[in-house]
């Protein structure tokens, strides 16, 4: 048994064989939790495929191999499978509940687990996924960004790939902690919106923290040879800027107004910026001005 | 790409494949589509005069009853809001984000 914390959200992962100290990437250790008793979120890891789970192909909603998505009864299934000398072979299979509390991975055996170094606590292409459904329960998202804490205050970087989201992030080390380099998740919490790192990490940089911060603004990078904020007063700018990047699971219209709602309040409620930085490292002190 | 065409006799709705939610007087649609990871290009978003025309798609009045409505609150000539109508219509017809009416 194992607990790990991420975006302020407790997960609980059981498994049928051991969790061994290096069965996970080192970086879930910073992301381990002490407290047991209070997951909002439950894993199990099994390791023998279920004979009598049928997928019904007409419930099919996503198809690109080797990745299958089933929606039915309720439960979302993510089945990773493979032709194998003319026979379809399930390789996993995970299984959640509607709202992404409780996920059961199946594997078709040991040998990804005893190989140790997992990226992801789900054994899945990728944990942002399921982390993006259940925030989406919890007011909350995922953004393809970079994110530090700097004197208490959060800024996120958000641009297109070779706009200079890592290299701020770069220039900040030393003075800013840096929450994660290239997914952010956040949230609308009572005292306002707030940012977290995630070990959902496939930047440069490969820096990341459980640590979370209020976020103090939104900020669009740009290479440039200034360093400066130029104020984003339009919300549809901002919107149109803020959308793209955000991470989306398998959505449907449950998740999109939710998200939608959360896009909304937020882009009225944390000032955005075109943040143009060059590479002299002063980009601390424009930050520290917003 | 050849544009569907637009009957001004027919009533069309917002897709079942859509979710729309107006933002600062904009409205901004997005598909549901099947796809996975970062949002890319799938963000379309109305602006004012669109958004008139958006609000009159409630699956009853007809793309020419919309003209003629228009044509009572702008001042363009009946032929340009036309053009102007049937040339968003194509435009939501073609991504799919409005359907015709069959029943």
């Amino acid at each position: 048994m194992a607990t790990y914390k991420i975006a302020g959200i407790p997960i609980l992962m059981t498994s049928d064989e051991t969790i061994r100290s290096e069965t996970f990437a080192a970086k879930f250790k910073l992301f381990k939790w002490q407290n047991e008793g209070a997951a909002a979120l439950h894993i199990y890891h099994h390791f023998d495929l279920p004979e009598d789970i049928d997928l019904p192909e007409d419930k099919c909603v996503y198809n690109r191999p080797p990745w299958h998505i089933y929606k039915f009864d309720g439960k979302v299934a993510y089945e990773e499978g493979y032709i194998l000398e003319g026979r379809y072979q399930r390789k996993l299979l995970a299984i959640w509940s509607d709202n992404y509390t409780t996920g059961n991975i199946y594997h078709v055996n040991t040998d990804r687990w005893n190989q140790g170094g997992l990226e992801h606590l789900t054994c899945m292409p990728t944990d942002q996924i399921y982390l993006a459904s259940l925030l989406s329960y919890r007011q909350g998202f995922i953004v393809h960004a970079g994110g530090v804490e700097l004197d208490g205050k959060g800024f996120i970087f958000i641009g297109s790939k070779g706009s200079g989201k890592s290299s701020t992030i770069q220039q900040l080390m030393g003075s800013a902690t840096v929450l994660c380099d290239d997914r952010v998740a956040l949230r609308m919490m009572p005292d306002g919106p707030r940012i977290y790192g995630t070990w959902c990490n496939r930047g440069m940089i490969r820096i990341m923290s459980p640590a979370s911060a209020p976020l103090q603004a939104l900020c669009f990078v740009e290479q440039a040879d200034t360093n400066e904020a130029i104020p984003i007063t339009d919300p549809q700018e901002i919107l149109r800027r803020l959308l793209p990047r955000i991470v989306k699971p398998l959505a449907d219209t449950e998740w999109w107004e939710k998200t939608l709602a959360i896009v909304d309040e937020l882009i009225h409620k944390v000032p955005a910026y075109i943040l143009r930085r060059d590479l002299n490292g002063k980009v601390a002190d424009v930050l520290r001005n917003m | 790409m050849e544009l569907p065409q637009v009957l001004l006799d027919k009533c069309y709705i917002p897709s079942h494949d859509i979710v729309s939610r107006e933002i600062d007087g904009e409205i901004v649609i997005v598909p549901l589509t099947a796809g996975i990871g970062d949002l890319s290009d799938d963000l379309f978003t109305l602006n004012t005069t669109a958004k008139a025309i958006w609000l009159l798609l409630d699956g009853n009045t007809t793309i020419a009853q919309i003209v003629t409505i228009l044509c009572g609150k702008y001042e363009a000539s009946r032929k340009q809001i036309e053009h102007d109508v049937i040339g968003l219509m194509e435009e939501l017809l073609a991504r799919k984000i409005i359907t015709i009416r069959t029943t």
